[in-house]
């Protein structure tokens, strides 16, 4: 079995200046969920997991699982890696009938998490959404450009964190963008 | 920079967006039935108002989703926008 | 000189315990904390701060803030260098340094003076007219020397700069006293505010007049505000931050000069505020008024000079004249009265000024109504003034009994003029207003609002309650409900003004109108009368009201002249159109932190680090950083390629062909989609099989090709080429969503989900069969053009037999992260079948000499798929798809289109350079068939080889044709673009 490996390895953690913390977010998986009637999914999801379905720019959260709306017909499921193959063999059983695609997007995509209160500054300084508690609370989320790349950012719910999924091609550019975006 | 609200996803800065131009414009067709001059006025011709305009505009960074912006050309103030196939108010004066 | 010898003894905001050193145009002099350069420079009685634009005539102080034309300087030295600021902006610290622009060696003796006696010969549009001959090219090197304004730094900018989105309901522009009371107003109503101005401190002009709000000294009730503004945790107030640009939907850009106590080490900020509501309280400008020789150092605003005495204890002048057409004037008699200036005289161009007057004759001032100015005493500095009874005060005065007034200072006031530059940038529309004798605003965009000063009210009590009601209003119209209380109040004071646009027989002098664009009044006349009479034929044919300056001092009066010279009505003439920025902008702050490696985000492959490993050099291939070719110690870059070119055809080569674009296509209608998505039939497309396939644009020219691979019935595997991924993505979802909503399929882009490694090469599969897989890889059960899914070392596989190296191929795919594993298993398991990475540079050698076609290189924005020889596939697919209308065009059929040939060298050794023409007539070397589009030397055969764009290219095989490249002719031949194994034996080994 060949060895996994992610743009992220050798990626520095740990507490920055200012209180603010950038992790990695690891060992979880990413399946992309796309269907022509919500109804299906819904029904597939809330028998497979429980998870009802999110409503535009939100994320529902049970246990170990978030399922993050991107567009009309189209989820994000954030699931722990090791449950990815069997969740997505599941799921396209439960969907065969209808038009819908499950895909493992797990390598596409890195998540990474910053925390901290000047979180939401440190992002805002790329990003025209406006992140900030008031405006961006647990369980919301924004399809949008950080750093000038393609960025889904979401408010998991723990306090002061914001997550940021970005395509793994753009890992160097957004770890070297966080640096300079965080560097007193 | 204009400030566009996505259906979806609510106002957004036009970085985010990408302009696909006015419509409805209708693709003619089947290709052997469609005259020269038809084919050009699908690819060429547009009525480019000075004033209220109805175009189409997609969240590239965000939504994905194409949908229809009612537009002034002169102010640049945005009336109203739905999704593709949704009732929007007609662009009068 | 002594240090100091004009400061006054007492008062000013400046720190008297704190002295700093500084240094001007080389010369060492002494200011306090709170001075601005320009201030420092006046209490130390520097007079001449710079040298007019085309003149270089000696010009001193006329303003205190961002309306001085005049001072303008180079900062500092060396990397850290600005030029162009305005020394009245400039706060000092110690150990400043700073110089004049615009001349040399210094302000005080510049050796471009004499230029002074060519005047005559530089009337307006004097570049235009003189300087047509031989060309405005052979001229411009030394005319830039000698008029530019300040020099750019040559080496990098070590500062950094930040960049900050902020969104609020309600941003108020202006901290004097109406935005202050809007910012209160909205503050309370319990909004998100932003409050910005870009002086150091609140206040505006209630710094330097001195009046009460409330009942108390206005200072009092300032420092209560910005307390009360800076304690709510909603408001955010912004000081030393220029809004400098009012762009649509309201979004504001403010650049911020973070404060030199800041712990962080930026230096400026970038903020792109988007907010509900505006309110622009952005103050009024004080007007200078046109008469002849007023640029002598020594004239200056009147506010200008109680800003000066009041702010920073600084004395402009000893005894001074004041030269008027408004009310304003009289109180700025009363405050450097107080201040220990001696006032000579208020000059009023008014003949009957009323109680204002009288009051000031009560009080002692010595008042002459009715008299204009006739000229200034003085080249250096003002000596005298000389005034003259204005006749009836219409504009044809004649001059009666000349008064000369002894004074060092001049203090002028014609009149407020809106800063509006804002507000009509947003294009808010202006209206003249007589009698405030100015441009006001008038209707504007949504959600955008002049208050204050900015609005006409020039009154303090109109301001508060202006501004007041601008920030309740906006608050509310942003969704507040709680209530803002009562306005600030303050006493009511008389500011009548009639306009006096220029003095009699101006034009006999110079007369300036615009002093930073050295434009006189004679200068307008002459447009005038060479009939630039529009005024934005006028602006661009003078100069007036551009560069730094943006007409803060000269518009309202080059406006009021133009009427008077026309002879139309100033709402008639309508005013230019303001355009950002409203005060200079550093380039530092625009790209903030945009720069180097974060200047463009490039992609990286799952396996940037393997090829760094191997010595690759990385080029940008579009939005990739990709390995052109490995280094290898002692050899040279050609030499590096020829080996790796030597690995794919004699051995096994393994590529990294990750970038290649994957999209998923499923649903019952995906075949049906991808016909007409290609120019190709993709619904006869065998399940397991790969066809390879263009396509075309609307107007029937190839966008991209690529191989389409059918996995299951409903469910295809696009591949575009690396560049193209996004782009034909986009495409798919817009003719989906736009065109057929009612097809059945789903599109999916998968193109960073998965690696890609090209193992090439006659021992290809010879390598592969060294690694576990369920995959059977014979040739009889796997052939070239199939597709295979299963598992490899353990991991899901999709296996390709394609490639672009015209070799055995197979691409596999997997996982993304699995990749570098991958590649590495596959270096070390075929040590002994020699194998080599290749880069992209081999890579498109191979493809040349293979014949196959790159899009975009070898096909341009007008290639056909007949073009390049696959016309016949149109008459065998019925289905319309994209593009298919547009080939049925006369010009589609002409047998005379540039076609995709071979090109070959008659000398094998020469290498036909790529852009190189292929000649219509060799003789006469006239005219072109075609060009030159790839072009290498190929290892395998042993010579040059190259591919091109020739007329009727295919019905001319094997005609020779002469080959034109920069006055170099190369004879060759038209071949078949198939180079190398024409049959493709070696695809199918
Ligand atoms: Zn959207």
């Amino acid at each position: 079995m060949l060895e996994r490996r992610t743009p992220l390895e050798s990626m520095p953690e740990g507490l920055m200046p200012d209180g603010l913390h950038l992790a990695a977010v690891r060992d979880r998986g990413l399946l992309l969920l796309q269907s022509a009637s919500s109804p299906a999914m819904q029904q597939a999801l809330e028998r497979e997991l429980g998870l009802p379905l999110p409503a535009a720019q939100q994320v529902t959260a049970l246990g170990e699982y978030a399922l993050l709306w991107l567009a009309p017909g189209q989820w994000l499921l954030d699931l722990p890696a090791k449950m990815t193959a069997s969740i997505e063999t599941a799921l396209g059983g439960r969907l065969e009938a209808t038009l819908a695609a499950v895909t493992d997007l797990s390598d596409a995509l890195i998540s990474l998490e910053l925390g901290g209160a000047l979180a939401p500054e440190i992002l805002m300084s790329g990003c025209s959404v406006d992140l900030r508690p008031h405006a961006f609370p647990p369980g919301c989320l924004a399809r949008t450009a950080l750093a000038a790349v393609p960025a889904i950012l979401w408010n998991p719910g723990a306090p002061e964190r914001i997550r940021c999924l970005i395509e793994c091609a753009f890992a160097d550019h957004m770890l070297s963008w966080l640096r300079s975006a965080t560097r007193r | 920079m204009l400030r566009i609200p996505c259906p979806w996803c609510g106002p957004r800065d036009e970085p985010e967006f990408r302009w696909g131009g006015e419509v409805p414009v209708l693709r003619p067709g089947p290709p052997e039935a469609v005259c020269a001059a038809a084919w050009a006025e699908y690819l060429f011709m547009r009525e480019n108002p000075k004033g209220w305009v109805r175009e189409r505009w997609v969240h590239a960074c965000g939504c994905r989703q194409w949908f229809v912006v009612i537009r002034n050309t002169v102010t640049h103030e945005i009336r109203a926008t739905a999704p593709l196939g949704e009732p929007l108010p007609e662009i009068g004066p | 000189m002594s240090r100091h010898a004009h400061r006054l003894e007492r008062g000013g905001r400046i720190d008297r315990s704190r002295p700093l050193d500084f240094e001007f145009d080389g010369r060492r002099y002494e200011g306090f904390a709170g001075d601005t350069l320009a201030s420092a420079l006046l209490a130390n009685g520097v007079r001449i701060v710079g040298r007019s634009l085309k003149l270089h005539r000696p010009r001193g102080l006329i303003g205190a803030w961002s309306e001085e034309p005049n001072a303008i300087v180079q900062l500092g030295e060396g990397e850290t260098t600005v030029p162009d600021l305005k020394a009245t902006q400039v706060e000092l610290t110690e150990g400043l340094v700073a110089r004049s622009v615009n001349c040399w060696p210094s302000a005080r003796a510049d050796v471009f003076a004499f230029l002074g006696i060519f005047a005559p010969l530089m009337p307006a549009g004097f570049y235009y007219k003189t300087f047509k001959w031989p060309s405005w090219r052979w001229f411009e090197p030394a005319i830039r020397r000698a008029a530019g304004l300040g020099v750019a730094p040559t080496r990098p900018d070590p500062d950094r700069y930040e960049e900050r989105h902020e969104h609020c309901d309600v941003l108020v522009v202006g901290g004097g006293p109406a935005g202050l009371a809007a910012a209160l107003a909205a503050t309370r109503a319990g909004v998100r505010v932003v409050l910005v101005d870009d002086r150091p401190v609140l206040g505006g002009a209630l710094q330097w007049e001195e009046k009460l709000i409330d009942s108390r000294p206005a200072l009092e009730w300032v420092a209560e505000a910005e307390r009360e503004l800076r304690a709510a945790s909603h408001t955010r107030v912004l000081t030393r931050t220029s809004a400098f640009g009012c762009y649509d939907h309201r979004l504001v850009a403010l650049s911020e000069r973070v404060a030199p106590q800041s712990r962080l080490p930026i230096r400026e900020r970038l903020w792109h505020v988007r907010a509900a509501q505006v309110v622009l309280a952005t103050g009024a400008i004080e007007r200078p008024l046109v008469f002849p020789e007023n640029d002598v150092p020594g004239i200056m605003l009147a506010s200008a000079a109680m800003s000066y005495a009041a702010q920073y204890a600084v004395r402009p002048g000893t005894r001074t004249a004041l030269l008027t057409s408004t009310d304003f004037a009289y109180q700025a008699a009363k405050a450097l009265q107080a201040r220990g200036i001696e006032i000579a005289a208020v000059v009023d161009t008014r003949a009957d000024p009323g109680e204002v007057a009288a009051d000031a004759r009560r009080a002692g001032f010595a008042v002459l109504a009715g008299y204009g100015p006739r000229r200034v005493h003085g080249a250096r500095a003002v000596r005298a003034l000389e005034v003259a009874r204005l006749a009836g005060g219409a504009p044809a005065h004649t001059e009666q009994s000349p008064l000369r007034i002894e004074c060092d200072l001049v203090c002028v006031s014609g009149g407020w003029t809106p800063t509006v530059h804002l507000f009509s940038q947003a294009r808010g529309a202006l209206r003249y207003d007589a009698q405030r004798a100015a441009l006001v605003p008038a209707a504007g965009p949504k959600g955008l609002q002049c208050a204050g000063a900015a609005a006409g009210n020039f009154a303090l009590r109109e301001c508060l309650t202006d501004g007041f009601a601008a920030g309740r209003q906006a608050a509310k119209a942003a969704g507040a409900r709680a209530d803002a209380g009562v306005a600030p109040m303050a006493q009511p004071e008389r500011c009548a003004v009639a306009p006096f646009w220029s003095a009699p027989h101006a034009d006999r002098r110079k007369a300036w109108v615009d002093l930073q664009n050295d434009v006189t009044r004679a200068d307008l006349a002459l447009a005038v009368r060479e009939n630039l009479r529009s005024v934005e034929h006028l602006k661009r044919y003078t100069t007036t009201g551009m560069a730094l300056d943006q007409g803060k001092t000269s518009n309202m009066n080059a406006l009021g002249i133009l009427a008077e010279l026309t002879q139309v009505p100033i709402p008639e003439i309508g005013t230019t159109t303001f355009r950002p920025p409203y005060d200079p902008v550093t380039l530092g702050a625009l790209a903030g932190r945009r720069i180097g490696a974060l200047y463009h985000p490039l992609r990286r492959t799952p396996l940037e680090r393997q090829h760094a490993a191997l010595g690759a050099v990385f080029e940008d291939f579009g939005a990739w950083r990709r390995p052109a070719w490995y280094a290898a110690a002692g050899r040279g870059r050609q030499e590096c390629i020829r080996a790796e070119k030597r690995a794919a055809r004699g051995a096994v080569s393994v590529f990294d062909g990750s970038p290649l674009g994957k999209i998923e296509v499923r649903g019952e209608d995906a075949a049906l989609f991808l016909d007409r998505m290609y120019y190709n039939s993709m619904r006869t497309l065998a399940v397991g099989r790969i066809r390879y396939g263009i396509m075309l644009s609307e107007h029937g020219v190839i966008i991209d090709d690529g191989v389409c691979m059918r996995l299951a019935e409903d469910h295809f595997l696009v591949s575009t080429t690396g560049g193209a991924a996004e782009r034909i993505f986009s495409g798919f979802e817009e003719w989906l969503q736009c065109e057929w909503p009612q097809l059945r399929v789903l599109v999916t882009n998968v193109t960073c989900a998965w690696g890609n490694i090209a193992v090439a090469g006659p021992r290809a599969r010879e390598l592969l069969a060294l690694l576990s897989t369920d995959i059977d890889l014979d040739p009889g059960a796997f052939p070239h053009l199939a597709v295979r899914c299963g598992r490899l070392e353990g991991v899901p596989v999709r296996i390709a037999r394609v490639g672009f190296t015209g070799e055995l191929s197979f691409e596999l795919n997997v996982p993304a992260g699995y990749t570098a594993a991958l590649w590495e298993l596959l270096l070390a398991r075929g040590a002994s079948s020699g194998v080599r990475p290749i880069g992209v540079e081999a890579l498109q050698e191979l493809r040349t000499e293979k014949g196959y076609l790159h899009v975009g290189t070898d096909t341009d924005g007008r290639t056909l798929p007949a073009d390049i020889g696959m016309g016949d596939i149109l008459a065998r697919k019925s289905e319309d798809f994209v593009g298919r209308r547009s080939l049925m065009r006369a010009e589609a059929q002409r047998p005379d289109r540039l076609q995709f040939v071979g090109l070959a060298a008659d000398d094998p050794a020469t290498l036909l350079p790529v852009g190189a023409h292929v000649l219509a007539d060799p003789q006469t070397r006239r005219g072109s068939h075609g060009y030159v589009t790839s072009s290498c030397m190929s290892e395998a055969l042993g010579r040059s080889v190259a591919l091109g764009l020739v007329q009727a290219g295919r019905r001319r095989l094997g005609e020779p044709v002469e080959i034109y490249c920069d006055g170099r002719l190369s004879s060759a031949h038209i071949v078949s673009p198939h180079w190398y194994d024409p049959k493709g034996e070696r695809l199918h080994a």
